[in-house]
């Protein structure tokens, strides 16, 4: 490989990432940084490796991904079908988008405490939380979506004497599942978001509940090796998405490859 | 009897937000015929088309299919539009979009997908049955779509400007292609167009659009010999007076 192929390649990104860290733990080490409230990134890992191998990380993580994940497929039961709902039909659209616009823009930590006064602060609440927050950007997705399938391609349905919900489900959904798909990716997003944003107002457990409690003990390295348990997880689930998205819809990437 | 009309058109106008785009359009298309219907861009040509096909309700007037008036698309009609690349879905493979063009008839899988083939035999695409649209050519992709429409056995084809967008060379071979379908499968077949000499090459009858909006204001029977033969036909000396004739009619 040549010096210049390897710009093309992700190597860069990981090379920038490790750079950083040597930079910082550099900066520590001579004391331009306070080792008290910045632990050196080795200290930080090792924290990282401690609380891995004792079980007790992977058993906070695991819970944090399991709600987002829950919630999530809940929020995309919920937002893909109301949303082309909302793309195929005039009346549907009148009727219920003003009350999405008005609720699409509060922010979902202002909905917490009312989820709190009717919910209490189990995990239907947190699941409801993580699910509100991200039902908007698929749900916006997959109505703009729909109200953008190609009229042609819609004539043709109905040229080839198709129902309106033949044309709903094999014309319309996967014509616009690109664009839901984008949705999707956000939505995943604000999921792991609003997961850890629950746990650390309300606590008991999980990813969130473990940086604001090692915060509040004063164990900083316990603190970031969190933090950099979040930056792993949210780079591996956006490459799972990325890899799913390539495959289910190859044929949108390659025929846009090839309009180019 | 007199009702040999595949399709008739009375009294047909259409109008968006009141503005008419036709106007009191009588137009009867007997059974078997091929007839095109040249006009400028934006004369309401595709508009008409359109009302032939049910996809577009007009304001007023009656299209009949066979004698009964229709409602919306009918089953025996296939509609092959200009932006082929628009019409074939792209995340089908060529015999999957030929096959759905059976979606809504009751047939076994099987069976759809093997009149799907034979289809796309006829069109001479048989080896690009697994490909993608977006993998072929633009006159190979309107040969699928004319493998749709031959899939469905319809009676009627309506053919919207089909080879407007695909290279020179490419439409006198789908032109040629049109012909051979039209006569061994004896459909009847109306294809819109802003090209002269592609009317006078395919049609039995050329009917002239003008003005906004858009009225038939002229027609031609065009007499040459079947089967036509690009250079040769277009050669005739009937070829040329035909041509002056609907170019005046177009201009004056």
């Amino acid at each position: 490989m040549k010096i210049r192929d390897i710009g093309n390649t992700r190597l860069t990104g990981v090379a920038l990432i490790i750079a950083a860290t040597c930079v910082i733990e550099l900066l520590v080490y001579r004391q331009w940084l306070d080792p008290v409230y910045v632990p050196p990134p080795s200290t930080i890992l090792a924290s990282l490796a401690e609380t891995m191998a004792s079980g007790e990380l992977p058993n906070h993580i695991g819970i944090t991904l399991g709600r987002a994940f829950v919630a999530y497929s809940i929020a995309i039961l919920i937002a893909v079908p109301f949303g082309i709902l909302l793309g195929e039909s005039r009346i549907a659209f009148n009727l219920f988008d003003p009350l999405i616009q008005a609720f699409r823009p509060m922010p979902s930590s202002a909905i917490i405490p009312v989820a709190i006064l009717f919910l209490g602060i189990g995990d239907s609440m947190r699941l409801f939380v993580i699910a509100f927050a991200s039902v908007w950007p698929v749900l916006v997705a997959a109505t703009d979506a729909v109200k953008r399938v190609d009229p042609i391609l819609v004539e043709t349905g109905r040229m080839l004497n198709l129902s309106r919900r033949q044309i709903a489900l094999r014309i319309a959904l996967p014509s616009a599942a690109p664009a839901i798909a984008t949705g999707m990716r956000i939505g995943l997003a604000i999921a792991l978001i609003l997961s850890l944003t629950v746990e650390m107002i309300v606590g008991g457990d999980g990813l969130g509940f473990f940086i604001l409690d090692a915060e509040r003990s004063f164990q900083f390295a316990r603190m970031f090796a969190g933090i950099v348990a979040i930056g792993v997880i949210g780079f591996l689930a956006n490459s799972a998405f990325t890899a799913f998205d390539r495959k289910v819809l190859r044929w949108h990437h390659q025929s846009v490859l090839r309009d180019k | 009897m007199s009702t040999s009309a595949a399709l008739r058109l009375s009294n047909i106008t259409k109008e968006f937000d009141g503005n008419a785009a036709i106007s009191n359009v009588d137009l009867e298309i007997r059974t078997g015929e091929l007839l095109a219907i040249i006009g400028r861009s934006g004369c309401g040509k595709s508009t008409l088309l359109r009302v032939m096909a049910g996809l577009v309700q007009p304001t007023r007037g009656v299209v009949e299919l066979n004698g009964r008036p229709i409602a919306g698309p009918p089953e025996d009609l296939t509609v092959v539009f200009q932006e082929y690349g628009r019409s074939l879905l792209p995340w089908k493979t060529v015999v999957s979009n030929v096959a759905f063009g059976l979606s809504a008839a009751r047939m076994e899988k099987k069976e759809r997908v093997d009149r799907a083939l034979s289809c796309l035999d006829a069109v001479g695409l048989l080896k690009h049955a697994d490909f993608y649209p977006w993998q072929l050519s633009g006159g190979m992709q309107q040969r699928v779509a004319l493998a749709r429409a031959l899939a469905r056995k319809s009676s009627i084809l309506l053919l919207d400007e089909p080879f407007g967008s695909v290279d020179a060379q490419s439409r006198l071979e789908l032109q040629d292609e049109l012909l051979r379908l039209w006569s061994s499968f004896g459909m009847t077949a109306v294809i819109v167009t802003h090209d002269i000499d592609e009317a006078i090459y395919l049609a039995d009858r050329v009917c002239v659009m003008r003005g906004s909006p858009g009225v038939i204001s002229a027609q031609a029977i065009i007499g040459l010999e079947r089967p036509r033969v690009q250079v040769e036909t277009r050669g005739k000396p009937e070829f040329s007076a035909l041509r002056r004739e609907l170019y005046e009619s177009l201009a004056g």
